[in-house]
């Protein structure tokens, strides 16, 4: 146990004193900038459902399904990859710990970060969109007459951590598989997740965007409203109230179980992973 | 069984192909306890060789057994080898001994053990002065020796050495060579790589040649040599007279060849040193030579490993 504790609070330290973490915080700074600017540039909002618009665009689009993707892209394709990269995994593999208990604690530290940043990320947005505001000034349409944005947050700070974890198993994944990560990824958001998951094929129960727009959903039924597809499209997609948490988690375990069982077989050299 | 219970390190037709490049090819070798040295030239086939006995590549083909077991994602065993690899492998924002301490932790030690461990395996690599500052200011020397350092903090059964004397200057390399010594005497047994011949033949006899992903011998470098019955032996005679010593050696039928190399030294050719080593001193007393140094010129590693490098070559 200590060993995995050890390397669980190694890899904290290392992913925290890690140069992307600046890169990371820049791109989660973004929404809150954002919001910044529409609300010191644009006039003040008049009615309830801008604010809803903006908030719930900036988060869902912008936030999970836009920098949470990429930050995890970023930080999982390397999670073994950089040690194995610059050769430190050579300690790590030959001292009292399992390959794939050395994936798992790397995995599972990483996540923990991630998770925690881009929660911080969520609550500067909601900070950002709604300090300053008199909800009773705003004309508040009758659909939005039971809007609670406090709920709205504590919905996204439990889905957010959920997308972190998704994502970085996915990654974490094609980082062991390819010799070209980053590419692979790039062409994995895009295809899959960004095209098929919005298709009514039966693969996009696959797509970890596809979940997390269900799960979104069930807990926001309004947030339907936000997909730009055709009504029927949007209740077959996403209306049918499912609970869409089993299927995440049974993705991220099979990407889990997968990339042990790679690490597990594989040889973790520089030259291995390049030549594949 | 004596023989079993000796075996460190045991290759048995091991292969290891990366595409159509052969790192090793169908090596069987038995490493016994102590020192053991691993030479070879670059590209020779040592790393292939460690990284396979550390569990970090797959042999393509045959069976490698370190302390009786199967290396490969197997803790138990390689909790008993500390590794200390070639080249500059560190997390380089790390202090020496947060880099020792970590991987102490790592080893399963913790709280005043731990601290004490890690605290003597920088004291024996002569790092204490240093051990507060960052890797990444280390100088090629103290690098090397804080890698030394994180490979003895878990006191192990075998040590694992790729080239530990790189970058580290004559004095470094005394001090290093005597500690991988008196680890010896302490039951510790070392596989230490190196092309440079000199520092391995420094510490021990004991060989592991490999060229082209071959062993070409492996043993004593003296017993070595001693099989190398289709070259003669060398052996460098100093004497006062050269000429007239060559004159009666080549009238001998053990003396292949005579061959005078200096104004005061001559070198003789002999498949049979030993017979030479009996006859000499009479010889050379029966003629009234002053001789100041009878040695064998080409027993040493370098030699030897020349020698057998232009043979498989």
């Amino acid at each position: 146990m200590r060993p995995m504790i050890a390397l669980f609070n190694f890899t904290i330290r290392q992913t925290l004193l890690n140069r992307k973490l600046w890169l990371t915080v820049l791109m989660l700074a973004a929404p809150c900038v954002l919001v910044a600017v529409v609300r010191s540039v644009a006039p003040p909002f008049d009615t309830a459902k801008e604010l809803w618009e903006m908030y719930h665009v900036l988060a869902q689009f912008m936030l999970i399904m836009g920098l949470v993707p990429l930050i995890c892209m970023v930080h999982g394709t390397s999670l073994i990859g950089a040690d194995v990269e610059n050769r430190t995994v050579v300690y790590l593999i030959t001292r009292r710990m399992r390959r794939s208990t050395m994936l798992f604690v790397k995995f599972a530290a990483t996540a923990l970060v991630l998770a925690v940043l881009c929660d911080l990320a969520m609550l500067g947005l909601h900070l950002c969109a709604f300090s300053a505001v008199q909800m009773e000034s705003l004309i508040i349409p009758s659909r939005l007459s039971d809007w609670d944005p406090a709920g709205d947050l504590r919905c996204y700070l439990l889905i957010i951590p959920l997308a972190v974890v998704g994502f970085l198993a996915i990654f974490n994944l094609i980082g062991l598989v390819s010799s070209r990560p980053l590419g692979i990824s790039v062409g994995y958001l895009v295809v899959f997740e960004l095209i098929l998951s919005n298709l009514p094929v039966r693969a996009r129960v696959y797509s970890l965007l596809h979940q997390l727009r269900v799960m979104m959903a069930d807990a926001m039924p309004r947030v339907i409203n936000l997909y730009e597809l055709p009504r029927e499209l949007r209740e077959e997609l996403y209306g049918q109230g499912a609970n869409a948490v089993p299927e995440l988690l049974a993705i991220v375990l099979g990407a889990l179980i997968l990339s042990a069982a790679l690490i597990t077989i594989r040889e973790l050299t520089p030259t291995r992973m390049s030549r594949e | 069984m004596c023989e079993i219970e000796l075996a460190v390190i045991e290759l048995d037709k091991v292969s290891k192909w990366y595409g159509e490049v052969i790192g090793l090819n169908n090596v069987t070798a038995t490493i016994g306890a102590g020192i053991t040295g691993l030479v070879g030239p670059n590209g020779a086939g040592k790393s292939t060789l460690m990284g396979l006995t550390m569990g970090q590549l797959h042999p393509s083909k045959g069976v490698i057994r370190v302390l009786g077991q199967k290396v490969w994602n197997a803790p138990a065993v390689l909790s008993q080898i500390g590794y200390c690899p070639e080249g500059d492998v560190f997390w380089l924002n790390l202090t020496g001994s947060q880099f020792v301490g970590f991987l102490a932790k790592q080893s399963g030690m913790s709280g005043r053990k731990r601290r004490e461990a890690v605290q003597k395996a920088i004291e024996l690599t002569g790092m204490t002065s240093y051990a507060g500052r960052a890797i990444k200011g280390y100088s090629k020397g103290m690098r090397q020796r804080i890698k030394i350092a994180q490979a003895l903090v878990h006191s192990p059964r075998l040590l694992i050495l790729d080239e530990p004397f790189t970058g580290t200057d004559p004095v470094g390399r005394h001090e290093l060579g005597n500690l991988f010594r008196s680890l010896a005497e302490q039951g510790v047994d070392v596989l230490i790589s190196s092309h440079v011949l000199h520092e391995v033949e420094a510490l021990t006899s004991q060989m592991l040649m490999i060229d082209h992903g071959r062993i070409i011998a492996q043993g004593d470098v003296h017993t070595v040599r001693g099989t190398m019955h289709d070259r003669p032996h060398a052996i460098r005679v100093r004497v006062d007279q050269p000429r007239r010593l060559a004159i009666y050696l080549a009238g001998l039928d053990i003396i292949t060849g005579v061959k005078i190399t200096a104004p005061d030294a001559l070198m003789i050719e002999t498949p049979s040193p030993e017979q030479v080593y009996q006859q000499l001193p009479g010889l050379i007393l029966e003629k009234g030579l002053t001789v100041s140094e009878i040695a064998a010129a080409d027993e040493s590693l370098e030699a030897v490993f020349d020698y057998l490098t232009r043979r498989s070559g």
